[in-house]
């Protein structure tokens, strides 16, 4: 099966810095579900970057939807990313439009009729639990809140791929069972899910789930060797980090 | 993605709305209009009024016949008429009549008839045809009366064409720099653009919009900014030209009443404020999607 994204030998620096990501080497095939977790400062933001298209990789090779991406121009880029639903660390709402409207970009994006538009993000935003907040602005809204936003303007417009970073960091536990639940089940229809998380204790809601740990830039363990979730001491210490 | 660039309310809210009247663009475009339509004006006008006039003298001259002696002027104002009359190259032979030189002189004389004590020269207008030989023509008027002088209108023409001339063409070029200006101007007003909504655009970015939609954000944004400040400019514009058209008119000279606008001139001018617009959301689009070309 022809991989969704391939990284060879991929590196990655921001400028002139040392290598944040070194000798990155893995696939992920169509239909995975992938956690990536390490301490904080490893880089999962960074291979998440590479995944949604802000970057391209300093060194090495890295496919994504079979485009070569660090040789592709960069007009056939908007479309790769119209494909991709991102859950970014620190939400990027756009202030100035209501929680309707930032949850309706990307189907306004996609040139999604305004009815249909209408009806998906209204039905999303009651899954989420903000129907009632629908015209808020998302600075009145609390953390929780427009994590739950932001997720709902990630999976709105039913991404082949879906980056969600530290998706669970600000709701109480059964909110994030339930945000977790609706991965689960986008990833069951056919969604590819890769989730950077310190939660470990999520880990084993999604069974199928592969487990990748970034340490210091570098790939720590083989993929799948974390299958079964460290136990609770470590889990108390990542939460500790963050 | 089309949709993305129709021009509904909603999809234009994505970057921030921003009260135009409080920036200064669109009266600084007004102004650019208002001055650039001026200019343009003043260079058609200029332009056609010289054309007129040198199209209304071409070919009109006026032989001059000074004769201190009294018995001999009007046999030689004759003589010269006659032979005038009968070149081929000469119509229109017209002698003007001793009422008429009076009348022409009375500004100066008062009035007072001067005609026995003062001596009086003969005038005779008359038109040359296209292509006639004036020195061959002025031999043969000095052969019949040597104090005959020929005005071919063309010695204070010249001047003061090249000087209309070059006056139109300065009007012409200040409009082109008050362009320059403008462009200069919107590129500014657009990055200062770009790094203000920055996040949004970096969003908008990541979430597969093309560059063309963000430039077409931004147009959007300006379009109702300059149609303004370029309709304003204009009516401004044409309420001067209009009031110095009936200075003009009040003078009753030849030069400057032919300065009048044409028709033609009017369409012109209606390209102006046009031009600003397209011009002004051209350099918009340009100046964004160059931006956007340094980002992944
Ligand atoms: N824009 C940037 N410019 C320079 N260095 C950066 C930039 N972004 C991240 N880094 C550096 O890259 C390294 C990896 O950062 P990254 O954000 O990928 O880590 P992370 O695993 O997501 O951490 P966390 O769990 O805290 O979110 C860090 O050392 C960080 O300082
Ligand atoms: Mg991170």
């Amino acid at each position: 099966m022809e991989p969704l994204a391939r990284f060879e030998n991929v590196g990655l620096r921001y400028g002139t810095d040392a290598e944040v990501l070194r000798d990155i080497s893995f696939r992920l095939d169509p239909g995975a579900f992938l956690f990536l977790v390490g301490p904080s400062g490893a880089g999962k933001t960074s291979l998440l970057k590479l995944l949604y298209l802000d970057r391209r990789p300093t060194r090495g090779r890295f496919t994504l939807f079979g485009e070569n991406i660090g040789a592709a121009p960069r007009t056939k880029l908007p479309a790769l990313r119209r494909r991709i639903g991102v859950v970014f660390q620190d939400f990027r709402l756009l202030d100035h439009l209501s929680a309707f409207d930032n949850v309706a970009l990307p189907l306004r994006i996609g040139g999604v009729a305004e009815a249909e538009v209408a009806a998906h993000v209204e039905e999303l935003l009651d899954w989420v639990g903000l129907a009632r907040r629908r015209d808020a602005r998302p600075r009145t809204l609390s953390g929780g809140e427009q994590q739950r936003l932001a997720i709902a303007r990630a999976v709105i417009a039913r991404p082949d791929l879906l980056l969600a970073d530290e998706p669970t960091g600000n709701v109480d536990p059964e909110m994030a069972g339930r945000l977790l639940h609706l991965f689960h089940e986008l990833n069951r229809l056919g969604t590819t899910v890769v989730v950077a998380t310190h939660a470990l204790q999520l880990l084993p809601k999604v069974p199928a789930a592969t487990i990748m740990k970034l340490d210091r830039g570098e790939i720590a363990d083989p993929v799948g060797a974390l299958r079964n979730p460290p136990a609770p001491p470590e889990t108390r210490a990542a939460g500790a980090a963050r | 993605m089309n949709s993305f660039l129709q021009p509904r309310a909603e999809r234009y809210r994505y970057l921030p709305r921003e009260r135009a009247a409080r920036t200064a663009l669109p009266w600084i475009v007004a102004l650019m209009v208002f001055l650039a339509t001026l200019g343009v004006a003043a260079g058609i006008g200029l332009g056609s009024g010289v054309g007129a006039l040198g199209r209304d003298f071409r070919g009109e001259i006026t032989v001059q016949i000074v004769e201190p002696n009294p018995d001999l002027l009007p046999r030689q104002r004759d003589a010269v008429a006659a032979m005038l009359r009968s070149d081929g190259q000469v119509s229109g032979v017209r002698v003007l009549a001793e009422a008429e030189l009076n009348r022409l002189l009375e500004p100066w004389l008062g009035g007072a008839d001067l005609g026995d004590t003062l001596p009086m020269p003969a005038m005779i207008d008359a038109r040359l045809d296209r292509g006639a030989d004036l020195d061959r023509l002025e031999r043969r008027v000095r052969a019949l009366s040597p104090g005959a002088v020929i005005d071919d209108h063309a010695r204070w023409f010249a001047p003061i064409g090249t000087l209309a001339a070059v006056l139109a063409g300065i009007a012409l070029l200040a409009a082109v720099l008050l362009a320059a200006a403008t462009a200069a101007i919107v590129v500014l007003g657009t990055r200062a653009g770009l790094s203000r909504h920055h996040e949004s655009i970096a969003v908008l970015h990541l979430m597969g919009a093309e560059d063309s939609s963000v430039a077409a954000l931004f147009q959007y944004r300006l379009a109702r900014t300059a149609l303004i400040g370029a309709t304003t400019g204009f009516l401004l514009a044409v309420a001067v030209i209009l009031l110095v058209g009936r200075l003009l008119a009040n003078i009753g000279s030849g030069l400057v009443s032919a300065s009048y606008l044409p028709l033609w001139g009017w369409a012109a001018l209606l390209l102006v404020p046009v031009g600003a617009v397209a011009l002004a959301l051209y350099t918009s689009r340009l100046t964004v999607e160059r931006a956007l070309r340094h980002s992944l």
